[in-house]
């Protein structure tokens, strides 16, 4: 198979032990690195989330967390926001599905489950979709840290 | 207007280390009502922050954080430093327009009280290994600002909804005769 063969061909499926990004603003403030758990809006789905969370698979065929920072419309996200890397096996083990949907950056998937489309159908898919939410945010305190949960980028260290 | 009057029992019932003003701060040395003045500052300036925040805030097209949900949001806020809860861990927006105020509780129990209409939300309690409770809530102003124009009394113009008719007290023409506009008036209990 040649380089450009390899390009075109469609993306493999997911293994348990890729790691997910998605961006997200820090606004207002600066993202608070002592907090246990990371905000719970990170998961809300937005408004182009209308088949499924939006999610890219990271790595060099895909994009690196910087890469999917910088590729943000939104400047102040470009700059002063996160990106939070979530392991795809952790998701699969929620009962939730990964499916892969080309999107505007490579290795673009989605979480249907997680849909603002559902979200809006009614109250108790909202308080599903709230529940699944909080099982996600929960998943950053898995021990060792950054097993399932990472943040990018991390603080930089004090006097750098 | 549905639910109950707010109050966080989770976080009024936390052991009482945890209650404002019974340790000093371990970093600070300072009382813990200092510290908790500060949390407070800290959470009613996260507010004014997010009624800031310009529309595309979060890089998907997601509205400016309306000035009721703000409004409410501050009063909520107010309203349980009254009752005796702690101040709040983090405040933040969700992409459609809400205001989310969150503890972050011993034993992972997380309270979010989702500021999603007009002195109202909805108060989810998750714990780590069983399902969440939720429940509707809704708060009040102690203190109402009075208009008064020449056609009667004006109540402040975050009192005119329908639902929230049934929370302030109706004041009466001589009432309303005998004050100046934009008087402030308790309200009975």
């Amino acid at each position: 198979m040649s380089l450009d063969e390899e390009d075109s061909a469609p993306d493999p499926p997911v293994e348990p032990v890729e790691f997910l990004l998605r961006h997200f603003p820090s606004d207002p403030g600066e993202y608070d690195f002592t907090k246990k758990y990371p905000r719970s809006s990170i998961f809300h789905p937005r408004k182009s989330d209308t088949d499924g969370l939006s999610l890219n698979r990271e790595g060099p065929r895909y994009v690196s967390a910087e890469q999917l920072r910088q590729s943000s419309e939104n400047p102040r996200i470009r700059e002063y926001g996160r990106v939070l890397a979530i392991l795809a096996g952790a998701i699969t083990a929620l009962n939730l599905t990964i499916e892969i949907k080309p999107g505007t950056n490579p290795g673009h998937v989605i979480v249907p489950e997680i849909s603002i489309t559902i979200y809006n159908r009614s109250d108790q898919d909202k308080k599903v979709i709230k529940e699944l939410k909080d099982k996600l945010v929960r998943l950053a305190a898995t021990e060792p840290p950054q097993l399932v949960i990472r943040i990018h980028p991390t603080p930089r260290p004090v006097g750098s | 207007m549905g639910g109950t009057v707010v109050t966080v029992n989770e976080v009024r019932s936390l052991p009482s280390e945890f209650a404002a003003g019974s340790l000093s701060d371990v970093a600070t040395g300072q009382p813990c009502d200092a510290v908790e003045d500060t949390m407070w500052a800290k959470a009613q300036q996260q507010v004014n922050a997010i009624s800031l925040m310009e529309a595309g805030w979060d890089g998907d097209g997601a509205p400016v954080i309306s000035d009721f949900i703000c409004r409410s949001s501050g009063l909520l806020l107010r309203t349980l430093r009254k009752q005796g809860s702690v101040a709040p861990n983090d405040i933040y927006p969700t992409p459609d327009a809400h205001i989310i105020v969150e503890w972050q509780l011993p034993d992972d129990v997380i309270v979010r009280i989702e500021v999603d209409g007009l002195w109202e939300g909805e108060k989810m309690v998750s714990y780590p290994s069983a399902p969440s409770e939720f429940e509707r809530i809704t708060w009040r102003p102690l203190r109402v600002r009075i208009q008064y124009t020449t056609d009667g009394v004006r109540e402040n113009p975050y009192c005119l909804t329908p639902n929230s008719v049934d929370v302030v007290r109706r004041v009466s023409h001589n009432q309303h005769k005998s004050r100046k506009s934009s008087d402030e008036f308790q309200l009975a209990a």
